[in-house]
């Protein structure tokens, strides 16, 4: 509940101030980050293999190459292959595409620098929604008042009856991904409202109604293909979006910050996340002058 | 077995001591102030020819066991006329002589009136004690010019504000949580208004206010640090009086008037803010926000007859932060004592005392589908009955009996919206209670043994009870919930008792000297599931129960006391070692707020606290005030943090100087100034980063509080100026003008780190004040 203190903290912000300092740090050993998921979208998918660094390297992060990565089902081992124009990039040789209720660990053997590492994360691919019904794409309203040039996206789809399962939902406007910024990723836990009907504005229960995400109506235009995704991802990769978005800083009312998780293992030589995940999409046309028409195409 | 065995103990010490010689007489009564009818706590009273004499105790009453025959007494108090009388004592009598002292006039422009007596530190047993009457109080420069207890705390040795601008503080490296904070015998959950800037002590009431530091007497028990012990004015004024002030952002009113003959007095006060006045007009976001807080006092005091009396104490306090009606945060204190003082004859008093004391937190936010309120409240019940024996001049005893009622509202969800009850996994509606018993059984006596050596020992039997209905979570060796317990509504089903002895020692060097020792063990059953350092103002409280054991701790030390210049100065050198076990902490990203399962959270542990500290006060002349300088270190070891070895407590902060200074130029004009260092606070700074696409977040290596803060100092400075006394005149005022932090040094509250526009990480030190100047003017009548 670490977010409920963000609400409090400007309780004390309006009366402090802040002045830029710069402060020495202790520097260490770099660990090897890990940033991959497989999903049972039929494609090459991705890992991506970096060095951590000094905190106030100002430089893009070290790539990691010439590791050797795999994936491992209980049917099959997939492997990946460094993409020659992107050190670090690793892509599955073939489009392969994950099935939904398997586990799936993913291996990284890799030089962190001193020594050879064998790292590896498991993560479980949920099931998802057969389909999403459609979606509206409705003007973003705040207790009666109409915000401008923000639309808000309400899809509708049938949960399915699993309280673990939280779904992550991506924006593409005309194929290309909106915001594919880790903390930008909106996530809804079904929680106790797994099995529910998600009922566009009327949204699970009651009065309760929670867009999917916002867009700015800025970069709109009539007749682009809006595309929905969503992507039934494990609670614990919900927790682990949310601890990087709050992973900067110290601050009395907060408690000693912590190492945002991994599930890279062994403990303390790797970090970053491997999540799996099953994925549906709704595509929807914007008709800003028309009206608001929900539209799902075939 | 063990609890029979300890009853059997305190029955014989509690036997062994009766016995009062029939063939002396005695001489007790009460002193006061003549012209205010205060009573005087610490008045020497000193019989010249026997070379024996006692001192007035918190109600002012003094007695004195002497044989058959005709004696001068002295009574003497420091910035009071000394008066001398002649008595005569029978065989088996009790001469009842109260007195009336009158103030020493050349002395008053000259004194700091203090509630101690002159020589306390040096002659009486207690050690790590402190006590500050208002007066002294009153002189020290505050922030924003409202003069607070806590604040006046901090400054003392062994002492460290748990943050700036915090109510908190941590004595002798212990938690914001484990000081007992007592108003009239209520306990205090969250002393602080107004986001910690002020304390809920509206200085107008308090008569004085006693921190013990480590010798803890028996009657004290529940927390493992120290007591901060402030009493509310009781006395019965010759007239109807008043006082209050208006500062820039507070103003307080406090009457009291003597009633029936004056064998009545009452005591109303009240303290509110209008600082939130302003924040509209601090910026448009701050348009439609407000913040406020109030106080209010009420005592009545009444005198049933010279043997019995009555006292009736009540506070309730609020605050609240309302910001662009998307947000609301508010919290309150409310406490309640009833007590009998009952005096059986000369040599033995009871206090019988009824106590309801009520906190209560909530967080509103509205925003729509994030609409709810997360609520919590601590409420206490208890019953205290206390005897106090004198029963001669060398051997005195306490003892009694408490038993408090804890009900703990632990968390309550109200999801209007039901955005947060989805996150969470709860019910919309959700209300988490926990109930407990707390008892304490103890004794204590003290002992003159001859003219340098003194005694005191004691022991307090302290059990604690969880009481259903409640859903008791068990965990393994994980952490995970392998089963849940169903208690029934009154169910006990748990206890644990702990002894807690107490013990010190006194060699009395010469009438200027002395020497002390002391070891108490202390226990806390109340936890607060909170892991910020910096007393944050919204607390959950908890109790102890089968997966978190009652924290405890052993303290001991041992100072040298020294008076100088007739007992206008005195020093004092103190040395402890404290080890603590059970102590708890919270697991790395802990969740400690609206958590069923905090229990799990937790993680157990050790931890130790040494230090040293010395002190020079000066209380008599022109110029008064102290100096302080005290070094501290303290240590936590806690499975799954740090690796399991041992770190930093929050509180392990070194060095801490303290200079307190009053400089009276005129009757009429008094400058006051204090400066503080203090070593800078334990923190953990990352090593390095990882970069996800355009994010980057920070890495820790695991190891907790390895680096610092940067050192924090400050001086706060102050003038008053009185307006010119006539006896015709029944009103009196002063202005005061203050400055905290004079130099406006940005000592760091907070550090945070964001990634610049470029993608380089940007350090940001956050600081709560620069210079903060105040004026306010202040009035009795």
């Amino acid at each position: 509940m670490k977010k409920i203190l963000f609400y409090i903290i400007p309780l004390l912000l309006f009366v402090s101030c802040t002045e830029q300092i710069v402060i020495d740090l202790e520097k260490g050993d770099p660990l090897i980050g890990v940033e991959a998921s497989f999903t049972d979208e039929y494609k090459r998918h991705e890992a991506i293999i970096s060095y951590t660094s000094d905190f106030y390297s100002p430089e893009s992060p070290r790539m990691v190459s010439g590791a050797h990565v795999y994936l491992v089902s209980e049917y099959d081992t997939i492997f990946y292959a460094e993409n020659d124009n992107m050190p670090g990039h690793y892509l599955t040789i073939d489009s392969v595409a994950g099935m939904q209720g398997m586990n799936y660990t993913l291996y990284v053997d890799a030089f962190n620098g001193s020594d050879s590492v064998h790292l590896f994360a498991s993560s479980f691919m949920n099931f998802n929604v057969p389909s999403i019904d459609s979606v509206l794409i409705e003007p973003f309203v705040v207790s009666g008042f109409q915000l401008p040039n923000i639309v808000c996206l309400y899809p509708y789809f049938q949960s399915l009856d699993d309280p673990t399962i939280v779904y992550m939902i991506k924006v593409a406007r005309n194929d290309t991904l909106l915001s594919d910024t880790l903390t930008s990723y909106s996530c809804i836990p079904m929680a106790g409202y797994a099995g529910y009907y998600v009922n566009g504005p009327e949204m699970l229960a009651d009065n309760m109604t929670i867009p999917v995400a916002y867009l700015s109506t800025k970069n709109l235009h009539n007749g682009d293909t809006i595309t929905t995704l969503i992507y039934s991802i494990p609670l614990d990769y919900m927790a682990y979006i949310y601890s990087v978005s709050s992973s900067m800083g110290s601050n009395p009312m907060m408690g000693p910050p912590t190492n945002v998780p991994t599930n890279i293992y062994p403990k303390g030589q790797g970090v970053g996340w491997f999540y799996a995940a099953s994925v549906a999409s709704c595509k929807t046309k914007y008709n800003r002058t028309g009206g608001i028409f929900p539209w799902k195409e075939n | 077995m063990k609890v029979k065995t300890y009853i059997v103990l305190i029955v014989l010490m509690l036997v062994s001591q009766v016995v009062v010689s029939q063939t002396v007489g005695t001489l007790s009564g009460v002193v006061r102030d003549a012209s205010t009818n205060e009573i005087l706590i610490g008045v020497t009273i000193y019989v010249e020819s026997l070379k024996q004499g006692t001192s007035t105790d918190r109600d002012g009453k003094y007695s004195l066991k002497l044989a058959p025959g005709q004696y001068n007494i002295k009574y003497s108090f420091v910035g009071y006329e000394t008066q001398q009388q002649t008595e005569t004592i029978k065989a088996g009598a009790n001469l009842r002589q109260n007195i009336k002292m009158r103030p020493d006039v050349a002395m008053l422009s000259e004194v700091v009136v203090s509630g101690e007596k002159a020589n306390r530190n040096v002659s009486e047993m207690s050690m790590s004690i402190q006590t500050l009457d208002m007066i002294t109080i009153k002189k020290i420069p505050a922030l924003m010019g409202e003069v607070d207890v806590i604040k006046t705390i901090q400054l003392l040795p062994g002492v460290q504000a748990a943050s700036e601008g915090s109510s908190g503080f941590s004595v002798r490296g212990g938690g914001t949580d484990q000081n007992l904070i007592l108003l009239d015998d209520a306990p205090i959950y969250n002393a602080s208004h107004f986001l910690g800037f002020f304390s809920v002590f509206n200085n107008d009431v308090v008569k004085d206010a006693t921190l013990l530091k480590g010798d803890m007497p028996a009657s004290y028990g529940g927390r493992l640090s120290s007591v901060l012990d402030v009493k509310v004015k009781e006395e019965v004024p010759a007239k109807l009086t008043g006082s209050g002030g208006v500062g820039l952002i507070t103003s307080r009113l406090a009457l009291q008037a003597p009633l029936f003959q004056h064998k009545t007095s009452l005591l109303l006060a009240a303290r509110t803010t209008y600082a939130g006045l302003v924040i509209p007009f601090l910026g448009e976001k701050l348009r439609e926000s407000n913040i406020y807080f109030y106080d209010l006092n009420a005592k009545i005091t009444h005198e049933i007859n010279a043997n019995n009396r009555i006292y009736l104490s009540a506070y309730h306090g609020n605050d609240a932060f309302l910001m662009s009606k998307q947000m609301g945060v508010g919290y309150g204190n409310t406490s309640y004592t009833a007590r009998w003082n009952h005096v059986f004859n000369e040599r033995i008093a009871s206090d019988l005392s009824l106590i309801q004391s009520n906190y209560r937190m909530y967080l509103d936010i509205f925003f729509d589908p994030y609409d709810f309120t997360v609520s919590s409240q601590l409420q206490d019940v208890s019953a205290k009955y206390n005897v106090t024996a004198l029963w001669n001049e060398n051997h005195t005893s306490h003892f009694g009996v408490t038993a408090t009622f804890h009900n703990f509202g632990q968390g309550a969800l109200n999801d209007r919206g039901g955005a947060v009850s989805q996150y969470l996994g709860l019910d919309r509606s959700v209300e988490v209670s926990r109930k407990s018993l707390e008892y304490g059984l103890y004794f204590s006596h003290e002992q003159k043994i001859d003219m340098r050596w003194s005694l005191r020992y004691g022991l307090r039997l302290s059990a604690f009870q969880n009481i259903g209905k409640e859903d008791f979570y068990l965990f393994d060796n994980n952490y995970n919930v392998y089963d849940t317990l169903h208690y029934a509504q009154g169910e006990i089903f748990h206890t644990e008792f702990q002894p807690e002895p107490r013990l010190a020692l006194m060699y009395r060097l010469d009438e200027q000297s002395s020497i002390k020792a002391s070891f108490s063990r202390t226990v806390q059953y109340l936890q607060v599931a909170s892991n910020a350092t910096g007393g944050l103002p919204f607390e959950v409280w908890f109790p102890s129960s089968p997966n978190v054991k009652p924290q405890t701790c052993g303290q001991m030390a041992m100072g040298y006391f020294r008076n100088f210049n007739n007992d206008a100065i005195e020093s004092s050198f103190e040395v402890y070692y404290k080890t603590l076990n059970h102590i708890v902490d919270f697991k790395d990203a802990a969740q400690t707020y609206a958590n069923l399962l905090i229990d799990g959270e937790l993680r157990e542990g050790k931890g130790r606290s040494f230090g040293f500290e010395m002190l020079l006060r000066k209380n008599i002349g022109q110029v008064t005030g102290w100096i302080s300088y005290t070094y501290a270190r303290s240590y936590r070891t806690v499975d799954d943090i740090n690796f399991g070895k041992e770190y930093r407590s929050p509180y392990d902060r070194p060095h801490n100087f303290v200079a307190v200074l009053n400089y009276d130029i005129t009757d009429r004009l008094n400058i006051a100034a204090n400066w503080i260092f203090n070593t800078g606070q334990p923190v953990t700074y990352p090593y390095g980063q990882y970069s996800i696409g355009n994010v980057t977040y920070a890495i820790y290596n695991g190891t907790r509080n390895e680096s610092r803060y940067p050192s924090y100092h400050r001086l706060d400075v102050s003038m008053t100026l009185k307006t010119k006394a006539k006896p015709w005149k029944k009103w009196e005022s002063e202005w005061n003008i203050s400055v905290y932090n004079a130099y406006a040094h940005k000592n760091t509250w907070a550090v945070t780190f964001e990634q610049g526009e470029d993608g380089t990480i940007i350090t940001n030190k956050m600081y709560l004040f620069s210079a903060i100047p105040s004026l306010s003017y202040n009035f009795k009548f």
